[in-house]
């Protein structure tokens, strides 16, 4: 195997010495791994199809000081969002952010680039970095029963992709929430890709203290941007007693692959709710992770996603509950039209000591032809005895008695398809509190179903 | 077309559900500005006839004509039908989460205007308050998912919401009354008979009297197996009310 990936490029991406060995670590991990093949359960239904030798990084971007620099489908985004705070990097760094308000930063509320953050908040930094998606697969292997046979392991290649966000990240957001301060509007980070043939590798650190309270969006958006890689990490740090929204919209133009690791570890009676929405790209691997580890902790994980024409969706999940009386409610919904595909695969991971887990799991899709495909694994590993746990799958076309219904309303046949598979995708949404993405969202969802 | 008949006409309707046939010649003539009663023990076609005119996809014409003001609607589609005005108060409406109805009402409303027309607000706000009052109904119950979590009053309610905000010529209610308490019975009976007049025509279908109380119809018509056999005026429901179904078995019995 070729090692086009050199200690050169950690140069070019730097940092201070603990970084730069971490880094080296993580490429020299990345150089010894395969690409995930069939072989590995986890990437059984996802191929990704890609020659390193061939990929440089993305380029930098000049900063600006002005909105109107900005590209244009940015400039649109920042007029309609009610985040407090936010960056937008285009390819590897930031090119424009704007500042906390005064009084959350009074309260000890940091929110930069992860670049600064390294020099400014060396040691919070150093404390979590890597903590919740480090460089290799995390090791979700259960805590079985002595004498019972523990589930499998991980497979090492799992890592290869969060190896290399973890050597090679240029920079990403940085969240960090003092003990028991709650941010009411929301932050986020606007990403977006500008040179086709490149790679970009991001890494976004979320951390709230005990009792903190944060809403963080993470949105992907660019121009059709042949053979492009987006490959990211997202660690989210969950203290006792704290809540965290995180949500991240990826709508990369055609040509883009799209493979992100988020993972959240979740304390005593702290609360994750994630939102996942995949509509662009052409191949598009996200991994939603909650490690709840503490007791009385609490994740809702919703997706939606729409594929059309080739393109190949993998959702990736996992509840893995490590402490007695955890809840976790999985709800991910579904369409596929044309030749595309979908890939599902959740896992319900319950340990020997978490008793009184609560653990559900839906999956949903809409099929919208009969040449799309979709790949639907819901896997649960339970070796506690006192737990309730359920995972269902459901796959079709739109329900043929409210197509008629409508249609006996007057509404012609296309049109009354296009509101039912809008309706299915807007049941997940009734359940974010979050208005102005929730429209973003909309309207995303509009624009698909309206080209479908 | 102007010298059509403004009528509904269902002229030897034959269909089937599978190879099971359940229609079995159904003649009948409803002029605009009259309704008529369907009556009938359950199970002898009275719903599958209203389904079959709306172009259910689980039912088989498989002889017959139903002409709309003389127009042939059985090679329709089910928005065409409706379209042309036909209107079917389903006896059992179906919940769509996800879609409110106040979007619902406005697309079908926009359904039947011209290419590059748009409903007006105006149009649409001014028709649904004054819906809302006869049906005593709040404004906010727009903005809920269509028919999600409704109580089988509220589905039928709504059935008639849609009806006042669409305008029908020809209204079929399959079945209505069912399940319905007395006050909601008269909200959809107030509803039905606000729309009365020389422009609506259509088939109540009922089991009961109850509901003929409050609209008293024109004319009432017996299916029994399939066919219509017994025919007469308001008085033929209250005769059933009192006698049951027994004796009009009978005349199926001798017609066939």
């Amino acid at each position: 195997m070729t090692q086009p990936f050199t200690e050169e490029l950690i140069a070019q991406v730097g940092g201070p010495d603990w970084l730069r060995n971490k880094r080296r670590e993580s490429l020299d991990l990345f150089n010894t791994l395969e690409v995930p093949t069939e072989g590995v359960e986890a990437w059984k239904y996802t191929r990704v199809d890609v020659d390193f030798s061939e990929l440089r990084p993305h380029g930098k971007r000049e900063r600006v000081t002005d909105i109107s620099a900005l590209p244009a489908s940015v400039q649109k985004r920042l007029t309609s969002t009610d985040v407090g705070a936010y960056l937008v990097l285009d390819g590897p760094d930031v090119v424009y952010a704007t500042e906390l308000p005064t009084e959350l930063r009074e309260k000890g509320v940091i929110f930069t680039d992860l670049k600064t953050a390294v020099e400014q908040h060396a040691d919070k930094v150093q404390q979590y970095l890597y903590s919740v998606v480090p460089a290799e697969v995390p090791d979700d292997t259960t805590i079985a029963a002595p004498g019972t046979t523990p589930s499998k392991s991980p497979d090492p290649s799992e890592g290869k992709f969060s190896a290399l966000a973890a050597a090679l990240w240029t920079n990403g957001a940085f969240v960090y929430v003092p003990r028991g301060v709650e941010v009411e509007l929301p932050l986020g980070s606007f990403r977006v890709m500008s040179e086709a043939g490149t790679y970009t590798a991001t890494r976004t650190l979320v951390v709230a203290e005990e009792n903190a309270q944060v809403t963080f969006i993470d949105e992907q958006d660019s121009e059709d941007l042949p053979g492009t890689y987006a490959i990211g990490a997202v660690e989210l740090v969950i203290k006792d007693g704290a809540r965290l929204r995180y949500v991240s919209i990826q709508n990369w133009g055609k040509g883009v692959t799209h493979i992100q690791r988020q993972r959240g570890d979740v304390g005593r009676d702290a609360t994750l709710n994630s939102l996942v929405v995949t509509m662009g790209g052409t191949l598009s691997r996200t991994e939603m992770q909650s490690y709840l580890r503490g007791q009385g902790s609490d994740s809702e994980m919703l997706a939606l996603y729409f594929a059309n024409e080739d393109q190949h969706f993998d959702h990736y999940t996992l509840q893995h509950h490590a402490a007695p009386h955890a809840h976790s409610d999985l709800l991910y919904k579904g369409v596929n039209a044309d030749q595309s595909v979908g890939v599902f695969s959740g896992m319900i991971k319950v340990d020997l000591g978490a008793q009184k887990t609560d653990a559900y799991q839906k999956h949903r899709t809409l099929m919208l032809s009969s040449e799309a495909q979709n790949y639907s694994v819901p896997q649960l590993e339970i070796n506690a005895n006192d737990v309730r746990c359920s995972h269902g799958s459901t796959t079709g076309p739109v329900n043929q008695e409210a197509l008629f219904f409508l249609r006996s309303r007057g509404i012609h046949k296309e049109l009354a398809e296009k509101m039912l598979v809008t309706a299915f995708l807007e049941d997940v949404l009734s359940r974010v509190p979050l208005q102005s993405v929730v429209k973003y969202i909309e309207g995303i969802i509009a624009q698909k179903v309206g080209a479908a | 077309m102007t010298n059509q008949p403004h009528q509904l006409e269902i002229r030897n309707l034959h269909a089937s559900v599978g190879d099971q046939p359940i229609l079995k010649g159904i003649n009948l003539t409803v002029p605009r500005g009259e309704l008529h009663a369907v009556m009938g023990p359950n199970g002898n076609g009275k719903s599958t006839l209203a389904k079959v005119i709306v172009g259910d996809p689980e039912y088989t014409v498989t002889e017959g004509e139903v002409l709309v003001d003389g127009v042939n609607i059985l090679e329709m589609e089910p928005d065409e039908r409706a379209r042309l005005g036909v209107f079917l108060a389903f006896q059992y409406p179906v919940e769509i989460p996800g879609v409110t109805i106040a979007n619902f009402l406005r697309l079908a409303m926009q359904a039947r205007k011209a290419e590059g027309e748009e409903v007006s607000f105006t149009e649409f706000y001014g028709k649904l308050q004054s819906a809302l009052k006869t049906l005593e109904w709040d404004e906010s119950i727009v903005e809920r998912y269509l028919n999600e979590g409704f109580s089988g009053g509220e589905k039928k309610r709504n059935e008639i919401l849609q009806m006042l905000m669409l305008d029908p010529n020809y209204i079929i209610m399959d079945e209505t009354d069912s399940g319905l308490d007395v006050d909601a019975l008269k909200i959809v009976a107030r509803g039905v008979n606000s729309m009365r007049g020389p422009n609506l025509g259509g088939l109540i279908i009922t089991h009961y009297q109850r509901l003929l109380d409050y609209i008293v119809p024109d004319k009432v018509h017996i299916i029994v197996d399939g066919r219509v056999v017994q025919s007469g005026g308001p008085e033929l429901a209250k005769k059933l009310d009192t006698e049951g179904y027994d004796w009009v078995k009978q005349l199926a019995v001798a017609g066939a």
